[in-house]
């Protein structure tokens, strides 16, 4: 019969297309067959900590992937010289370091009898071998800036001196992200984006990678047995894939998560769950573009808009309580550098009407929205998909000043695209970073363009110009003593919240949930609010 | 003869070549690049933002700053010889990330193709046999409401149900993270209890559509003459049934059930995330998301390719099952 022979026809096809898959499983096996040592007898090490995982590449610096938490799993085999703690800038690699006085030249000094996790020593060679090779392949994140340094020497074994092309004060930070790179692994390699042996992930870092599994979203990591720092608080570290977090987490097969102010009522009452709130370091800005509507060059117009957007709002009704409020001056509350004496904008839409009036926009007639000389004060708001209730809620606050908004929604890949272009009048974007080096002050508002500028995140500011700003931006980057320097971006902030180049929406604050039984150990950089992210999370501490 | 031939293959090849041209341009005429993103996608994930520098080296790497048609030449001759370019996200040939992750996306269509079929033949039947009694009128309302459920959301209830509440099974993914199996028929269970909920949420959202096919065909197959006919010459019941009336309305089902793979091809995506499953429609999200032109490109000419496949297929089967038709 036709009908029965379908059947076996499709069942058959069936089963092969199973068994087929059963294969896929089979080959991918083990990536690294390094397995871990006996424990210490004595030690309570944590056996194993499970986090939220995917694919995010073989975590190796040159084939990590660019989006999502890929870096940290590259950190936590491989060292740099410098490390950023909790508190602030580390010694890692390099036990101390010597700047020059003109700021040219920084003298490392590596760490005695720090191996690979093959048992090559690591030397001052490997440091210059990876500056050198990543003139030619650049990794995804964490290379030195292209100009910024102009050479690197081998002074002895354990000796290592940067020269730079000019003095950057922001030199060090950067060298946290420069991941030192095994000389006698790569310099056979010459395409490392797909070089993906086990050989690849050969560190100095605290952890191995045991197992990678590229197809399900899977990462084992486990102790370094020959690592040169301290000990390690958890023996392994899984990363396994989860289709909610939170979900997850309450079945208890991850063991931290990040969750939403709805759901924090749910673990208040529960004794073995700590709840902790992230600092700031991930907001939303709102930008003009002065080139494009030129009545924006006008900083009283920019002011009224502070004025009449009412950012606790925003707070209160898309971020649900969990965010602080955009500072004009731009850095957060929680950056080491914020400077809280500062213009203050509170909402105030009368206000906001004054300023209009004053620059000469008047409703004439009658019609709700402002104008001057025949032009209407009316844009159009780009925003991505995921920002359409915070641009509504702005358009009414606007709207009741006498400004006209159209929001329109696109796929947040299209807004990036309009914002690199400066194909747009108004426009939101949401990305993080603000907890970085404050250079980005100067990155992103200056237009003085003085060549370093990888602490740079967020678009740029088209039309914007000050001269003031210009010439601290180039002092600041000049500047090698921290407290001077620290001066200068107190003052710079005072300059931006004055001038409003772009408007901080706010800054979100999610909360972070762990077992405690399982792990407490969590603690995040002084510049970050991923706590997974940073190594000190998984080290012994004092 | 040899004629028909010759211009059904040159259709098959015109046709491929329109794909080829439509998966080349589109992806490319999205807003943006793979280098250029500024934002970050949800509030507290973090992207690297590339330097310029960073971008133009990339650009040059992937040789993305050719002219577009001398892109597409290159693209044309590695297709011929079997090359589907380097995915740009994942930094491997397209053809092994597709390799990895499209038998598992074939796994869960081709048995939730296989069981909503079954099950809606089975149920429609029983349906048309007792039409407008009580129990037909049920069965048609609940299942009609149940299919205006999104697959995804079906996939989310299912999950809170048999995963959250019951414990019954695992939350994502298709196999246990870290496995070693002690034999295949271990490794083949483990696949088997990680498949169940996605294919069994794919099966329910294509249940009705079968159902209803079946049953109205049936309902007007009946009323034929030759069903009557059998009838008078004394058949059995049960042999007007199979024999005459679904075998007749077994086609359409048929048909369907081969043009449904290429449409459940689209709907797996979503049911996918639901449940972490490492299946094409996420990679092909992840690719859309990730402006990966070459992954992009590749993963579209498999589904297409499979499409056409399938509607071969349902052509022979078809005429197999109705001897009157040829192709």
């Amino acid at each position: 019969m036709n009908k029965n022979r379908l059947l076996v026809l499709f069942s058959t096809f069936l089963i092969s297309l199973i068994l087929m898959t059963a294969g896929c499983v089979d080959q991918e096996s083990t990536q690294n067959s390094i397995t871990a040592s006996d424990m210490d007898a004595g030690s309570e090490k944590v056996d194993v900590v499970r986090l939220s995982g995917g694919d995010y590449g073989y975590p190796q610096p040159f084939s990590i992937y660019p989006r999502g938490p890929g870096s940290s799993k590259v950190g936590m085999i491989f060292d740099c010289l410098v490390e950023r703690s909790d508190t602030g800038i580390v010694p890692w690699l390099a036990e101390s370091w010597e700047t020059s006085s003109d700021g040219m030249e920084y003298t490392f000094h590596l760490r005695e009898g720090v191996s690979w996790s093959d048992g090559e020593p690591l030397t001052a060679s490997d440091v210059k071998f990876t500056f050198d090779y990543e003139q030619e392949n650049i990794p995804v994140s964490g290379g030195i800036e292209d100009g910024v340094v102009d050479s690197v020497q081998v002074l002895d074994d354990t000796t290592v001196k940067f020269i730079l092309t000019q003095p950057v004060s922001t030199f060090l930070y950067e060298m946290t992200g420069f991941k030192v790179i095994p000389k006698h692994i790569y310099e056979a390699i010459d395409d490392p984006t797909s070089f993906l042996d086990p050989e690849a992930v050969t560190g100095t870092g605290p952890f191995l990678l045991e197992e990678y599994n590229k197809e399900h979203g899977t990462y084992r990591f486990v102790t370094n047995e020959n690592f040169w720092g301290s000990e390690t608080a958890v023996e392994a570290v899984e990363f396994v894939p989860v289709s909610d977090e939170l979900i997850s987490f309450e079945q208890g097969e991850i063991d931290f998560t990040r969750i939403s102010p709805d759901t924090l009522e749910r673990f208040t009452s529960d004794p073995d769950v700590r709840v902790a709130q992230q600092p700031a370091f991930w907001g939303y800005q709102f930008y003009f573009n002065m080139n494009k509507c030129t009545e924006l060059s006008d900083k009283k117009i920019r002011q009224a808009f502070v004025y009449a957007i009412d950012r606790e709002e925003l707070v209160e009704k898309i971020g649900r309580g969990a965010g602080k409020t955009g500072e004009m001056g731009i850095l957060p509350v929680d950056h080491i550098w914020y400077n809280s004496d500062q213009p203050e904008y509170a909402y105030n839409p009368d206000k906001a009407g004054e300023l209009l009036d004053e620059a000469g926009w008047t409703d004439t007639d009658g019609d709700g929205i402002r104008d001057k000389d025949g032009e209407k004060l009316s844009y159009i708001l780009s925003l991505g998909s995921s920002e359409v209730r915070i641009g509504e809620l702005i358009k009414e606050r606007l709207d009741e000043v006498g400004i006209d908004v159209q929001v329109k929604a696109l796929e947040s890949k299209s807004r990036d695209a309009n914002l690199n272009t400066g194909d747009f009048e108004l426009a939101i974007s949401g990305f993080g970073g603000w907890g970085r080096d404050a250079d980005y002050l100067r990155t992103r508002y200056c237009d003085t363009n003085s060549g370093a500028g990888s602490v740079a995140s967020g678009a740029a500011i088209f039309g914007y110009h000050n001269d003031t700003l210009n010439a601290l931006g180039t002092k600041e980057l000049q500047e090698l003593d921290d407290e001077k320097r620290k001066e200068i971006v107190y003052e710079m902030q005072t300059v931006l919240a004055e001038d409003i180049p772009t408007i901080p929406l706010y800054y979100t604050t999610k909360y972070d949930a762990w077992r405690i039984s399982t792990y407490d150990g969590w603690v995040s950089a002084y510049d970050h609010h991923a706590k997974t992210h940073c190594i000190f999370s998984y080290l012994e501490r004092d | 003869m040899r004629n028909d031939r010759n211009s059904f293959i040159f259709r098959l090849l015109l046709t491929l070549f329109v794909i080829l041209v439509i998966n080349f341009f589109l992806p490319r005429m999205m807003p943006g690049d793979p280098f250029s993103t500024t934002s970050d996608d949800d509030s507290g994930d973090e992207v690297i933002i590339m330097t310029e520098e960073q971008r133009q080296y990339y650009m040059n790497y992937y040789g993305l700053d050719k002219p577009v048609h001398e892109q597409f030449l290159v693209y044309l001759k590695n297709l011929l010889k079997a090359d589907l370019g380097r995915s740009i996200y994942y930094k491997m040939p397209v053809s092994d990330v597709i390799m990895l992750h499209l038998p598992w996306t074939m796994f869960i269509v081709l048995a939730s193709t296989v069981i909503s079929t079954i099950a809606g033949v089975i149920l429609g039947t029983f349906s048309a046999k007792n039409r407008k009694k009580g129990s037909d009128r049920i069965m048609m309302t609940g299942l009609i409401a149940f299919a205006e459920i999104p697959s995804f959301l079906l996939g989310l209830i299912m999950l809170l149900i048999f995963s959250v509440h019951l414990r019954l099974f695992p939350l994502a993914g298709a196999i246990t993270p870290f496995a070693h199996y002690s034999g295949l028929g271990e490794q083949l269970w483990d696949i088997l209890y990680h498949a169940c909920l996605p294919v069994m949420t794919l099966s329910l959202a294509q249940l009705t559509g079968v159902y209803l096919l079946t049953r109205n065909t049936l309902i007007t197959v009946t009323t034929k003459d030759y069903i009557r006919t059998a009838r008078a010459k004394g058949l059995g019941e049960k042999t007007v049934w199979t024999r005459h009336a679904l075998r007749n309305a077994l086609l359409p089902v048929v048909t369907r059930a081969g043009f449904m793979i290429g449409i459940m091809m689209g709907g797996v995506v979503l049911v996918e995330s639901v449940f972490s499953y490492p299946g094409i429609g996420m990679t092909l999200r992840s690719a859309v998301v990730g402006r990966d032109y070459p992954l992009i490109q590749g993963i579209l000419l498999v589904i297409a390719v499979s499409i056409l496949i399938c509607n071969l297929l349902v052509d022979k089967i078809y005429s197999k099952l109705d001897p009157r038709v040829t192709i």
